[in-house]
């Protein structure tokens, strides 16, 4: 009966994402346009698109398996390293939008005078994104087949003709689509948190059932401190690669070149900011709530948690939003990367070696056929992952932030020149494949590859431009 | 756009596209709907069937003698009792099932009451155990969602929502992409029609015949463009050369307002009196002339303009064109050079008959002279023939005088300063004129020409005296020059009687005079010696109010 109430919101789904993906396809006649959604996109639009981009199908999945199983305290390397990486994006907010760029990796053009430094940066994204896009496909594809009782096969193909066809459109249909998106994560986390209180009986009985957890646990399952206290240095490992991560991440970048202005940009900073909140509340609500419910989920995997509460144990037709919303939030997360990630490729790497101009027109058909074989590239790795693809693409964050982060909030805030950023992005590179290698997978959680890698390029950017070039603070 | 030609292809396909998926899938749940049916009412037959046979059976033995009755009811009622949804209705009329009596107005399909919705579907079968008038019911219902339908008609649904997703969004980017080409194309004539720049706009360079459309469109927009830019360039050149003739043009249309070049309207507005003229022009009355000399005066000072009408020759609108030429200017000219030549005739003609006179003038004087030295005279006759030898001098200063302005002299010019000679005239007649009670005003402006000095001194010494004359009852005399170009121009005015028209066509004549003491040579010796300096003289003069010569010099050393 489930199976079938799923497909009808699925169904219901599909019809809305074919009609708002599809407007964007008519503003599309120029790079601007395409890319940027003609840096027009207004407060709403932005927050939206900003939050849907946000949450991807493993932090509405993951999460909440975390917080069921590790307790309050995940928090700490979770959700509020994330957040705390927005501080560096009002930083970028305020600066970046200045530029009249069409793309991330075009700021390094513009910023250092460096063809190469594009062109490195767009490596750095192209190859990146498509692991993450690949990893989102999965997540998605492994929960609707379990949800839905379809091959796995079935649904990954499910989901790349969504995100094709809704990246398709450009920036126009991402945002639009996006929006749905937004309310969907937001009304089903939401849902979510109170379908759970209310499965338990009301707040009351959620307090009760918390205090005699905490007594029954072995350790202090609600201590906001774990026990023994929070390793500093897993503190800042998390925060170095999530936050910096998400500090650095063009995918919000991108955001914020596309707004309206500039004070629409911080503002969508600031309401997103607000947002997010909100949802992580719900989605903590969410991982204590199914601990309350049922202390013994089977699991192999924490991502299973919350399918699991949502198809056995919660009883409303309305599950079915639940469900619609992880959907959403791959799909906005995936369709973001995979924009990115087509026009680092086409933009940023295959026109400044071509070094000829291209029709604007040409240019987003390229981007078009980029989508489509990346797309289908992710699609194929999805099928198979190659064995530890899974386990790297983790360490994502940690290269985005690692390359980066200097050479993006260093171009924007000194006058380093393009040698220094070069040094500091491959420098940085190196020494966190290096680390990686180095340090023992189990202590990478408390010592993770960022620390050394971080530090050394942030040397590499400042140490000898001090002496020889007299960088300043501008 | 509403009709646009992107929804006229996707709306189509889409129906054509979707309605196939949606039968096939209609139609396959709806088969196996039908089969699942089939199915469990064959079993249920078969069962209800099994148990008539087996009640047959027992009846058999009953007749036997093996069995009693109620051991063979017994028997047929265990396996009733053990099938599910089997209800027994025994002769009495008493409902069982399961074992348990039911009572039969609780059971809606009994009743007839059973009813079949849309979604579900219920029927009873029914079978006789006649030996014993039992009568078995088994009521059924069927549904979409009931038993393993759903599992069925997921993958059929999920297969129907995954061929129509790609269905659909192959639909939507397949007419996205037929249409774009033709939107680019009308969004690049809106353009054109909007008057844009089309320089900018690129439309792809395709093979198809959209290609071969906007390739030829293209290439029009460009020739027009072309023929545009040409038809600008003579349009401007045409309007240039209208607008920058001195000539002024009125076209004149029948019911409608004339159009004037700018020519036409400069002069217009510097003379009212000529717009009023010209603003009565219509076109009959340019019919019956084609050339004619307007002359009025304007701002005191007569013009002329030379006017000739031409009809334009077009069937409809009656239309013509009025062309018109400030011709004072050459009027003057004319007269100049007319007047020189006056002179030059008469001139010749009176130094002619001065010669003849000066040569018998000697005689008489000298023989008067000897004739009064000779003749004792009386004191009476002596008076008389100094008389006589005054009015023959008389006659001498006047052929001197002739002889001087008909003669070419010869010119010694030199560069002066214009204000040094005024100033000495100034001193000079200073008594005189305070006689007169005239003013003298002598306005300095540094100028200098290149002429002879006696010659410009007599010159303006006969103007200033001539002035003085014209003014009887006193008034002020201004002297004062000034310097345009390479010329400069000295102006003698007088607040004195001025002269009419009339007279001042004839006061360059050798002895023309209104002076009873005057010999009329003043103005023509002046002529004479402003034109051998390479001069120019003119007079300007209003009855009553005064008059105003200005000679004007070339300041240069160049001599032709
Ligand atoms: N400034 C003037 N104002 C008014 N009329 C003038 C003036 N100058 C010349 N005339 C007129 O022109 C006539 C001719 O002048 P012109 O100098 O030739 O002879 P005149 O002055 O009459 O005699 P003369 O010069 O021989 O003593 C004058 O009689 C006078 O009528
Ligand atoms: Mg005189």
């Amino acid at each position: 009966m489930d199976e079938l109430l799923y497909l009808s919101v699925f169904l219901i789904y599909t019809i809305a994402i074919l009609i708002l993906g599809k407007h964007g396809f008519d503003k599309t006649d120029e790079l601007k346009g395409y890319f940027l959604a003609g840096r027009n996109l207004p407060l709403f639009p932005s927050v939206a698109s900003f939050c849907a981009t946000w949450f991807s199908a493993a932090s509405l999945l993951g999460l909440p398996g975390l917080i069921y199983e590790g307790g309050v305290s995940v928090i700490w390397t979770t959700a509020i390293a994330w957040l705390l990486g927005i501080i560096g994006l009002f930083f970028l907010a305020s600066k970046l939008y200045t530029y009249n760029v069409v793309t991330v990796p075009e700021f390094f053009l513009v910023r250092y005078d460096s063809k190469f430094l594009q062109i490195w940066v767009g490596v750095i994204l192209s190859v990146s994104y498509l692991l993450y896009v690949v990893i989102q496909i999965r997540g998605f594809g492994i929960v609707v087949s379990q949800m839905l009782d379809i091959p796995y096969t079935v649904s990954v193909f499910l989901i790349y003709l969504f995100v094709l066809y809704t990246t398709f459109g450009g920036l126009h249909s991402v945002a639009r689509t996006d929006i749905f998106h937004f309310c969907l994560i937001l009304f089903g986390s939401i849902l979510g948190g109170v379908f759970i209180v209310k499965e338990i009986g009301g707040i009351r009985e959620l307090a009760t059932g918390l205090s005699t957890l905490d007594q029954s646990g072995s350790a202090s399952y609600l201590a906001l401190f774990p026990e023994g206290g929070l390793s500093f240095w897993a503190l800042v490992s998390a925060f170095f690669s999530l936050g910096l991560g998400v500090a650095a991440n063009p995918q919000y970048a991108v955001r914020i070149l596309s707004s309206r202005s500039k004070q629409v940009a911080l503002k969508m900073v600031g309401t997103s900011t607000v947002f997010l909140v909100l949802i992580y509340f719900s989605i903590f609500v969410i991982g204590i709530g199914s601990r309350v419910l049922d202390p013994n989920v089977p699991f192999t995997s924490t991502d299973e948690i919350y399918p699991f509460i949502i198809a056995y144990l919660l009883e409303t037709p309305l599950k079915g939003v639940l469900l619609i919303s992880v959907v959403a939030a791959a799909i906005s997360t995936a369709n973001s990367q995979l924009l990115i990630m087509a026009t680092s490729f086409v933009y940023d790497i295959t026109l400044p070696i071509r070094k000829k101009k291209a029709l604007d027109l040409k240019v987003i058909s390229w981007t078009r056929w980029m989508i489509f074989i990346f797309a289908t590239f992710s699609l194929v790795i999805a099928f198979t992952p190659p064995q530890g693809i899974v386990q790297f693409s983790g360490h994502i964050w940690g290269i985005i932030a690692v390359s980066l982060f200097f050479p993006l909030y260093g171009g924007l805030y000194t006058n380093v020149n393009h040698r220094q950023a070069l040094l500091s992005t491959f420098g940085g590179l190196i020494t966190y494949i290096l680390a990686f290698l180095l340090i023992p997978n189990a202590l990478q959680p408390v010592y993770h590859p960022v620390l050394p890698s971080l530090i050394i390029a942030g040397i590499l950017f400042f140490l000898k431009g001090r002496g020889r070039l007299n960088a300043s603070f501008h | 756009m509403r009709h646009s030609i992107e929804r006229k292809i996707l709306v189509p396909f889409l129906i054509i596209v979707l309605i196939p998926i949606f039968i096939i899938g209609a139609v396959s749940m709806w088969s196996s709907y039908q089969s699942e049916k089939q199915l469990k009412q064959a079993t249920v037959q078969e069962h209800l069937t099994s148990l008539d046979r087996y009640a047959t059976k027992l009846e058999n033995r009953v007749n036997s003698g093996m069995i009693s009755e109620e051991e063979a009811k017994s028997l047929i009622k265990m396996m009733i009792n053990e099938t599910k949804g089997l209800y027994v209705e025994e002769a009495d009329g008493t409902l069982s099932t399961e074992g348990e009596v039911v009572q039969a107005s609780e059971l809606d399909w009994y009743n007839g009451e059973a009813k079949t919705s849309i979604f579900t579907e219920r029927t009873v079968l029914t079978k006789q155990i006649e030996q014993w008038g039992w009568t078995l019911y088994h009521p059924m219902t069927f549904s979409f969602y009931s038993g393993s339908l759903p599992n069925i008609q997921k993958y059929t649904l999920l297969i129907s929502i995954f061929t129509g997703v790609i269905a659909v969004q192959f639909t939507i980017i397949l007419s996205y992409h037929l249409s774009k080409p033709i939107k680019n194309l009308a969004a690049f004539c809106k353009k054109i029609a909007l008057g844009e720049r089309t320089n900018g706009v690129d439309i792809d360079n395709r093979k198809d015949e959209i290609g071969v459309l906007s390739s030829s469109l293209k290439d029009m927009v460009e020739t027009l463009d072309e023929r545009n830019a040409q038809i600008d360039k003579i349009k401007k050149l045409n309007e240039t050369i209208l607008n920058s003739v001195h000539v002024g043009m009125v076209l004149v249309i029948e019911g409608a307002d004339s159009v004037y070049n700018e020519a036409a309207q400069t002069m217009m507005n510097e003379d009212p009196l000529l717009k009023e003229r010209l603003g009565k022009l219509t076109i009959h009355e340019t019919k019956r002339r084609s050339e004619e000399i307007w002359d009025h005066k304007r701002k005191e000072e007569k013009v002329f303009y030379a006017v000739s009408y031409k009809v334009l020759g077009t069937s409809e609108k009656q239309r013509s064109i009025i062309t018109f030429e400030d011709i004072t200017h050459r009027r003057k000219l004319e007269q100049r050079v007319e007047r020189m030549s006056r002179l030059a005739s008469l001139g010749e003609m009176a130094s002619g008959i001065a010669h003849e006179i000066r040569n018998p003038l000697a005689g008489i004087k000298t023989t008067t002279e000897l004739l009064t030295r000779r003749l004792e005279l009386t004191k009476d006759q002596l008076i008389l023939t100094e008389n006589m030898l005054l009015d023959i001098d008389r006659v001498n200063k006047i052929i001197t005088n002739i002889l001087q302005f008909s003669r070419p002299m010869e010119t010694n010019p030199s560069l002066l300063k214009v204000d040094d000679t005024l100033h000495s005239l100034v001193l000079l007649m200073k008594t005189i004129a305070d006689d007169k009670k005239v003013v003298l005003h002598h306005i300095e402006n540094n100028t200098e020409i290149f002429v002879d000095r006696d010659h410009l001194r007599q010159i303006l010494l006969n103007l200033i005296l001539n002035g003085m004359n014209a003014m009887p009852d006193g008034g002020e005399l201004i002297l004062s020059s000034f310097q345009r170009d390479d010329d400069v121009t000295i102006l003698i005015s007088d607040t004195g009687v001025g002269m009419e028209d009339a007279v001042m066509e004839k006061i360059f004549d050798p002895f023309y005079t209104t002076r009873a003491e005057g010999t009329g040579l003043g103005l023509s010796i002046v002529h004479q010696l402003v034109v051998q300096n390479n001069g120019e003289i003119d007079v300007n003069s209003i009855k009553g109010k005064g008059t105003e010569f200005s000679i004007t010099f070339p300041i240069g050393r160049e001599e032709k």
